[in-house]
């Protein structure tokens, strides 16, 4: 013992001269390598440990292979045991964040994972009970696997019983090493597939959601989250293991996640307390909706069975209790909204749940502000001076006069979607209303149906019975949009104006309007304006327009621009009516122009989509009767703009940096707001996707001629309603000239009876004036046919390349029975002319026998 | 999904046997219904799962198809221990896949339960023309090693849900005779709450919130 006394002496007192210490460290190393006694290496390994942290670089180079061997050999006394995990620890434990020292552990740590059977030996060591031993165990493996993850998850895949002693940590009634185990099983599952199914085979869910159900699920304390965060770990992307989940009903165990114990500090029963949100219990909610989303994320294959679970064991209602009647904090409410956004994504039955949800709102009713009076002045028509009320007067204003604090009216959950996202609750974060954006996006997703009925409620609901004691008008989402499409002029008065107050609702209206031309006739149908009142009544695309030049002529935040006109070209795309309400308005394509020129100093971005908007408004200039056709607008932009320009103006906006960071479901993080900062939205994902996928033929398209009719080789809906409108038109015609060859033939009875005392020179003039306009008929009729025949070339054409398109081949074969139909009704037609003309001729014959027998 | 509760037993299989063999394709046809014919190769493990009934009992089969390539040997040790029963699979048109047995069966020996139900199979019965090993060398080796036998078609189907039913039958017996301590979660067996026996394990009477969640 002498002489490791005296080593350790050697080693204290001479610090610095490192000669020494290395000297006594080699001696150290030696003795417990090949001492014969074990006290002997004991006493090594305790002199070892307690001048490890000094020594750390000395000791990792010469003592990791000789203490590792120790754990094989000598692991039956504890004693040394302990002191070897505790050394072990430490040298793997960076000293410090510089660098070196990141190095050095990183470097002994590789030393003991090289060799697998080290790994081997720990897990083997989890058998024995004694804390320390086990507690030193964990330690050590969570040391290793923070430096070292990949080849410490290899080491303990090739230890066949390895898994099953870590999961076995969970089951340790002693807190702290449950604990630990569960970090380090946390860290082990983060990335490996492998160790994620080896995990869950070892009966995971069932142990960890009866630890979180022990522990008072999210009432409970950071175990219940750490629970979670394994639970998360090990079905995030892993198909297999969301199988097992759904297959062991653990989805129905979800519910129960959502209870609380409901008793205070001195254990008694206190129904209050689900109003408590505590940081903890916010964390732990936050867990299990996060949990939801991981099993519902979009195209996954497991996606649409588990969101059919999660609507059997009733988990959409108590996410809409989250987010819209709880008093959660705001972060709790932005995932609930994202957990149902995607619950409900592509899944009727789930969409109409929510649409059929009725809930009494959690926020207090928004104040009201002097600002939000309708104004008396008639809207003027001078669009640009349009006033800000122009979206209400002649109409109820939406916003009703409640006092704050009082128990809300029911209202469907949707209105109180829409309320969120449109920022009419003063106090949502950027983050509630982005997520709440999101659910309201999922919500109309290939739901064509919800969004007609959505654009029917932007005309206002009536108002309730008098007599009923309703503190607030009802509501509907579309007058909500309307009312907070013109919001960003609403904070004039004091200075500050927020540009997502009309940023949100275009993003809203958009998803309305989208790919639906149904949605979009009936938003052109609302107008302003009480006719009865002597006002003008503007439409609601003027109305827009309005607001958006007011915007970029009062020099706003360029993001209200970009809001209203990713509105206008989402409206106007594939839309020759919106097209041309848009641009009866001359003004209106005066001042798309006027920001696109080269000489414009406006925001690149918003140059952008004005370029975006002008050549939609030329691709789809198709209405016969506009006032500003395509013939106008092409040397426009060919001439004025330049084509060169203009495709730059395009290609400015797809390379900004907002529109290339916009992601599938918005999100504000808590750090990009507050303080009177603005988050960095800019663009909708799904705006950004329909731009990047359509910019490139909008700007081919100004080369097309603007006399060339419009393109049939569309397939879109608008499309067909074209080709079967041209039909109809067609079909129109030939019933005009049919009557007006019947009409003809009634004149031409009424004048024979003229003729009977007439000269034979006017029979002669009769009839050659007669011959003409049966001659111009027929080219007239000629021409018809000569059109109707192309069209049904064009047709085969298309249906050609129809029959390619699988999903459109039943649409194809509708279209195609209908034209058949109008060919055959033409066919009629001409055999009815034909009979016609003959008994025309019948009867100049007879008007000649006439004439001559007279 | 309603019956998810009502089991009697839950009990956990793994098959295992040379790549190629159809143990992908052995589960597919037992769980789905249907024949893939072509070969996706397994990464590591996938999961399976469907209900047998076997002596009026209701059986819930946890299955894990494990990865026949060499390289993944180290990963699928860690599923014997766990696993009440293992199908060892080889394919009578490949004698190779025969030959090796004895390799699956060294190390289900030592990293599965000793009560462990081992069902040797051989697949791929619909292709006689291309027969290599006889149904007799298949029988003998599972005589001699003490396991069940049986030929297989995942394509046909032929024989399919026997070998799954029987082994768990097997299983069964064992738990009614007490050879198995289903008490030990770790043995690949878990009582439902669906049981009679009286004793249930804490997990299922604590919340016993089982059927209300239908
Ligand atoms: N004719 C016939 N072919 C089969 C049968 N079972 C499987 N196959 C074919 O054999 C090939 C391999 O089948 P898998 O089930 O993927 O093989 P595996 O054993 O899972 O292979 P690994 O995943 O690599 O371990 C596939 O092409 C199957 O179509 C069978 O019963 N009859
Ligand atoms: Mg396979």
């Amino acid at each position: 013992m002498n002489f490791f006394a005296s080593g350790l002496n050697t080693l204290r007192g001479q610090k610095g001269q490192h000669q020494t210490g290395s000297e006594t460290i080699d001696r150290l190393c030696d003795r417990i390598e090949h001492a014969t006694l074990l006290e002997d290496r004991r006493a090594s390994v305790l002199t070892l440990k307690s001048c490890s942290r000094e020594h750390r670089r000395d000791i990792g180079a010469k003592g990791t292979k000789v203490l590792c061997k120790v754990l094989h050999q000598d692991n039956a006394d504890i004693d040394i045991t302990k002191a070897v995990l505790e050394t072990l620890t430490v040298l793997c434990q960076p000293e410090s964040d510089r660098e070196e020292a990141q190095d050095l552990a990183l470097e002994i740590s590789k030393a003991i994972l090289e060799d697998a059977s080290n790994v081997a030996v720990l897990l083997d060591m989890l058998e024995e009970y004694d804390f320390y031993v086990r507690f030193h165990v964990v330690s050590l493996l969570a040391t290793l696997v923070l430096s070292n993850t990949d080849r410490l998850q290899e080491c303990i895949l090739t230890s066949p019983m390895g898994m099953s002693r870590l999961m076995a940590l969970l089951d340790d009634r002693r807190e702290i090493i449950r604990n630990e185990g569960l970090l380090l099983l946390i860290s082990l599952t983060e990335s490996n597939a492998d160790l994620q199914k080896i995990v869950a085979f070892e009966n995971a869910f069932e142990r960890l959601l009866a630890i979180i159900d022990e522990e008072g699920a999210i009432s409970g304390g950071i175990i219940v989250q750490d629970c979670l965060q394994l639970v998360q770990n090990l079905l995030r992307y892993n198909v297999s293991n969301q199988n097992y989940f759904r297959e062991t009903s653990c989805i129905q165990r979800i519910p129960a996640l959502f209870n609380e114990e409901i008793l205070d500090d001195n254990g008694k029963h206190n129904a209050s307390m689900k109003d408590v949100w505590s940081d903890q219990k916010g964390n732990n909610m936050i867990m299990v909706l996060e949990l939801i989303r991981v099993l519902v994320v979009p195209d996954h294959s497991n996606t649409t069975p588990n969101q059919k679970s999660m609507y059997q064991c009733g988990i959409l209602p108590l996410l809409i209790d989250v987010a819209l009647t709880s008093n959660a904090p705001q972060r709790v409410k932005a995932s609930a909204f994202y957990a149902l956004a995607e619950l409900i994504r592509l899944n009727n039955v789930n969409q109409d749940t929510l649409s059929k949800t009725v809930i009494i709102p959690a926020h207090p009713p928004a104040f009201i502000s002097e600002a939000h009076n309708p104004s008396l002045t008639p809207p003027s028509r001078s669009s640009a001076q349009l006033s800000r009320s122009s979206f209400q007067s002649g109409r109820n204003s939406a916003i009703g006069g409640h006092r704050p604090f009082e128990q809300r009216e029911r209202c469907p959950a949707i209105v109180e979607v829409v309320a969120i996202a449109v920022g009419k609750y003063p106090g949502c974060t950027y983050s509630v209303r982005a997520a709440a954006t999101c659910l309201f996006q999922t919500f109309v997703l290939e739901n064509p149906d919800t969004q007609m009925v959505l654009a029917t409620t932007l005309n206002p609901p009536p108002d309730d019975n008098p007599n009923t004691p309703s503190n607030e008008k009802p509501q509907s989402p579309g007058t909500l949009l309307l009312e907070a499409l013109q919001g960003w002029q609403e904070d004039n008065e004091t200075g500050v104006t927020d540009p997502y107050n009309s940023w949100f609702a275009t993003v809203l209206f958009s998803h309305i309007l989208q790919n639906n031309p149904r949605a979009k006739s009936i938003a052109l149908a609302i107008t302003f304006g009480d006719e009865e009142n002597g006002e003008d009544p503007v439409s609601l695309i003027h109305a827009i327009t309005a607001a958006l030049m007011v915007a970029v002529k009062g020099q706003s935040d360029p993001r209200v621009a970009l809001g209203y006109l990713a509105l206008l070209c989402v409206w106007c795309y594939d839309s020759p009516k919106s097209i041309k309400d848009f641009l009866s308005e001359g003004v209106h394509l005066q001042f798309l122009i006027e920001l696109i020129s080269p000489s414009s100093k406006e925001d690149p971005m918003v140059q952008g989509l004005a370029a975006f908007l002008l050549g939609i408004c030329y691709e789809y200039n198709w209405e016969q009767d506009a006032l500003i056709t395509r013939a106008t607008i092409q040397p426009i932009i060919l001439s004025r703009i330049g084509l060169d320009h203009f495709a730059a103006c395009i290609t400015r906006v797809r390379e900004s940096k907002p529109f290339k960071d916009a992601v599938p479901f918005m999100v504000v993080l808590p750090s990009e707001e507050g303080g009177g900062r603005l988050p960095d939205l800019y663009f909708d994902y799904s705006f950004v996707e329909f731009l990047k996928r359509t910019f490139e033929s909008t700007q081919k398209s100004i080369m097309v001629s603007p006399n060339k009719s419009r393109p049939l080789a569309g397939l879109s809906a608008s499309d067909q309603a074209e080709t079967e409108s041209q039909m109809a038109s067609m079909q129109a015609k030939i019933e005009a000239q049919n009557s007006e060859v019947a009409n003809l033939k009634s004149g031409h009875d009424a004048e024979m009876a003229n003729l009977r005392s007439s000269h034979e020179v006017e029979v002669a003039g009769l009839r050659t004036r007669h011959d003409a306009e049966v001659a111009d008929l027929r080219a007239k009729l000629d021409e018809a046919y000569r059109m109707l025949s192309q069209q049904a070339h064009e047709r085969r054409e298309h249906e050609a390349v129809w029959r390619e398109l699988e999903g459109l081949r039943e649409e194809g074969r509708v279209r195609q029975e209908r034209q058949e139909a109008l060919e055959k009704e033409h066919e009629d037609l001409l055999i009815c002319l034909a009979e016609q003309d003959e008994e025309l001729s019948g009867l100049k014959e007879h008007i000649l026998a006439l004439g001559i027998s007279k | 999904m309603s019956s998810s509760f009502n089991y009697d037993y839950i009990i956990k299989y793994i098959i295992i046997g040379d790549t190629g063999v159809g143990k992908s394709c052995l589960l597919l046809q037992f769980t789905d219904k249907r024949f893939q014919p072509a070969h996706d190769l397994t990464i590591g493990v996938e999961f399976g799962a469907r209900f047998v009934s076997v002596a009026g009992k209701q059986i819930k089969l946890q299955i894990w198809d494990t990865a026949g390539q060499e390289s993944f040997r180290s990963i699928t040790r860690s599923y014997y221990r766990g696993a009440a029963g293992a199908l060892l699979v080889y394919d009578i048109t490949r004698r190779d896949t025969f030959k090796h047995l004895t390799t699956w069966l060294e190390d289900a020996r030592q990293h599965a339960n000793a009560n462990t139900t081992i069902m040797l199979i051989g697949n791929k019965s619909d292709l006689e023309s291309k027969r290599a090993v006889s149904y007799e060398e298949g029988e003998a080796f599972a005589k001699a090693n003490g396991l069940f036998f049986m030929e297989t078609s995942a394509k046909t189907s032929a024989n399919v849900e026997e070998a799954f039913v029987e082994t768990a039958t097997n299983i069964y017996e064992k738990i009614q005779s007490g050879i198995f301590d289903i008490h030990n979660e770790a043995h690949g067996i878990k009582i439902g709450p669906m049981h009679t026996g009286g004793s249930s394990l804490p997990t299922g009477a604590s919340n016993g919130n089982g059927a209300c969640c239908q």
